[in-house]
């Protein structure tokens, strides 16, 4: 099914529910979907946080409430679907965005760590789209927005419960869109964000049986540019998304090669993602509890100023090469 | 026209007010008293009929009706209960805002008012586009559903157009008890045109047959045998999706069962409050 040229909605007005908008991706959507003048409902399991994230949206002067949620709890999403509808008598956008992830060499991840991360972050989607698509299919419109990740397209080693329930959430999406247009429910849209590495706290919140320091691998993008991602995605949905260049490249290049991807990328988490030098303690992160504090939506892996120095750099290249071209041509 | 976007205000505002309730002579004939509560931004009116202290179950009318059309089965039902009417806001004698509240719109003043009267898990009986506010209730507030008679239900996805509904209400005119026109006629004027036809429009939006599945209460979907406006194949389907729902089909009556046969349905109402498999004789 062709997405080419659906139409979406307008952001204005809308009511957006946010799952793991206490922390990267989430929060920076919350925020930008906040400026863009939609009325927001956070979700995640710190309260404190959620409420910073709402008395900063309202400082946009947009309408937020935060509503406490763990999104394995079938019964508290449902619950987080009727907040939304009686606080702002709709529901217009869905953003799954709640999800953890772990390392571990394979036989040493403890086999509930695996469920867990399985549960929250396959079932929590799952959870997300039953109720938005409830009050999607009794309006006839709305856009279910989830974030997967280029993991759900190039697998990872160490993180297989995490790659797993990435590629699990395309496919929900993929099978829901497969289903709307079975329906023909033409104002319902269901979009897939693949971002390559964001700059989030993620790193610090896994859990990790490696014995050695989990670090973003470079290129790293600002989680701000996720967010604009997603705003575009309600105005003109499209089927699925990848945010930065670095990803898209590591696509192509596993679907010209899969092999040698599969391998490369093996390398490079090797080498890069886990840390040679800085060793860890083993941790379950924040699967079955959140990490303290109030949260934040970036990780310190300075992707805005990286994303910065890169746009800087390829917009010189470009002026150069047009400029050469140009006494070329003379 | 009122947007289809139109937000209401925030629960938590609309709940800060504690709610003035008032009680009064009724405000139309034959009904018992009228009740007046400072709620969902209105002063919503209720019609009552029956003992005090007797088990209530809570009216909701249609597309431009009020409370009055219940009367013939709220007296059929006052033997053993009250029976409380509302007139949602902009209907009847509760003034409604400038803009024609949406389906939601209705049902969040409703919840409001079912909470602010402690009304929670009263059995509802509604009446045609009445149905569709009740169910909406589901969709934020479950907990205040109890058993739930859904007469004449609105609107049949196979028609969801102005002229097949114009077509069909005229259509049901003749099996109508004649005295229901004059009625109807007095309330269509009290809402006036333009709020008839924009919630009209929020009816036909509105996709009923999506949200039965949230509803966990016993429901009987009710239908006059010769309503044009809710054919037999839509109830069958109404029925069949809710998770605890029968179907009724009540011999002779039209669309508005509860003024023209109200005997019939009064049988049903206390056959499904007991508990019992209503059918159309109240066995
Ligand atoms: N960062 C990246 O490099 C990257 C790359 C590709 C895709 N992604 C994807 O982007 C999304 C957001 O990730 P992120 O980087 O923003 O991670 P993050 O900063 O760790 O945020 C995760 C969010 O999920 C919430 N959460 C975790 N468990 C929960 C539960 N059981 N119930 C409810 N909320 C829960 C967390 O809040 P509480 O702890 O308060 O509950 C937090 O708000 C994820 O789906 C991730 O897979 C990230």
């Amino acid at each position: 099914m062709s997405y080419e040229g659906a139409i979406g909605m307008r952001v204005k007005d809308a009511v957006v529910v946010i799952t793991g908008a206490s922390s990267g991706i989430g929060r920076a959507t919350a925020l930008l979907f906040a400026r863009k003048g939609a009325a927001v409902v956070l979700a995640a399991r710190r309260e404190e946080a959620l409420q910073q994230v709402a008395a900063e949206c309202e400082k946009h002067g947009a309408r937020a409430i935060a509503v406490p949620t763990d999104v394995t709890n079938a019964a508290a999403v449902e619950a987080l679907g009727r907040a939304a509808i009686r606080h702002f008598g709709r529901l217009d956008v869905w953003v799954n965005s709640a999800a953890v992830t772990g390392v571990a060499p394979f036989l040493e991840m403890p086999l509930e760590d695996f469920r867990r991360i399985l549960d929250v972050n396959i079932m929590g989607y799952v959870h997300g789209a039953r109720t938005a698509l409830t009050y999607f299919r009794s309006q006839g419109t709305g856009v279910l927005i989830n974030v997967s990740s280029v993991l759900g397209v190039v697998p990872q080693p160490y993180g297989h419960a995490y790659t797993m329930s990435k590629h699990a959430v395309r496919a929900l999406s993929a099978s829901l869109r497969q289903e709307l247009h079975l329906s023909e429910a033409r104002g319902i849209h269901v979009c897939t964000v693949l971002p390559a590495t964001i700059d989030t706290p993620i790193y610090q919140h896994a859990a990790n049986y490696t014995g050695r320091q989990v670090r973003a691998i470079p290129p790293v993008y600002s989680p701000e540019r996720v967010a604009h991602a997603i705003v575009d995605l309600v105005r003109t949905p499209r089927r699925e998304v990848v945010v930065g260049p670095g990803g898209r490249g590591l696509m192509l290049q596993s679907h010209l090669a899969p092999a040698l991807t599969e391998r490369l990328l093996a390398r490079q988490v090797d080498r890069t993602h886990l840390s040679r030098k800085k060793p860890a303690d083993a941790t379950s992160g924040n699967l079955y509890e959140p990490t303290p504090g109030l949260g934040s939506v970036h990780g310190g892996w300075h992707g805005r100023r990286r994303t910065a120095t890169r746009r800087l750099a390829t917009a010189a290249a470009l002026i150069t090469a047009i400029a050469v071209l140009r006494r070329v041509r003379r | 026209m009122s947007s289809p976007r139109k937000v209401p205000p925030k629960a938590s505002a609309r709940r800060a007010r504690s709610p003035r309730i008032t009680t009064a002579a009724a405000v139309s004939a034959g009904w018992g008293l009228s009740e007046f509560t400072e709620v969902a931004e209105s002063r919503v009116h209720a019609a009552a009929l029956g003992p005090d202290g007797a088990p209530e179950v809570v009216c909701v009318h249609g597309l431009g009706c009020s409370h009055r059309y219940f009367l013939p089965l709220a007296q059929q039902l006052a033997a053993h209960l009250r029976v409380v009417a509302v007139d949602l806001p902009g209907f009847g004698q509760t003034p409604g805002p400038p803009a024609a509240l949406d389906i939601r719109g209705l049902s969040l003043a409703l919840a409001d008012w079912l909470r602010a009267t402690r009304r929670a898990r009263v059995p509802l009986i509604a009446n045609s586009a009445g149905c569709q506010v009740v169910v909406d209730l589901a969709t934020h507030s479950p907990e205040l559903l109890g058993p739930i008679v859904l007469v004449g239900a609105t609107v049949d996805r196979r028609a969801r157009s102005h002229p097949q509904q114009l077509w069909r209400l005229i259509c049901d005119v003749p099996f109508e008890n004649p005295a229901l026109v004059p009625l109807l006629a007095r309330d269509y004027l009290t809402c006036g045109p333009r709020r008839f036809l924009a919630t009209f429009q929020h009816m036909l939006a509105d996709r009923i047959e999506e949200k039965l599945r949230l509803i966990r209460v016993p429901a009987a979907v009710v239908r006059g045998k010769r309503d044009p406006i809710a054919p037999a194949a839509w109830g069958r389907e109404l029925a069949a999706r809710l998770p605890a729902g029968r179907y009724v089909e009540v011999a002779g009556a039209g669309h508005a069962v509860n003024f023209s046969s109200p005997v019939k349905l009064a049988r049903i109402t206390r056959a499904l409050l007991e508990d019992r498999m209503p059918d159309e004789d109240g066995a």
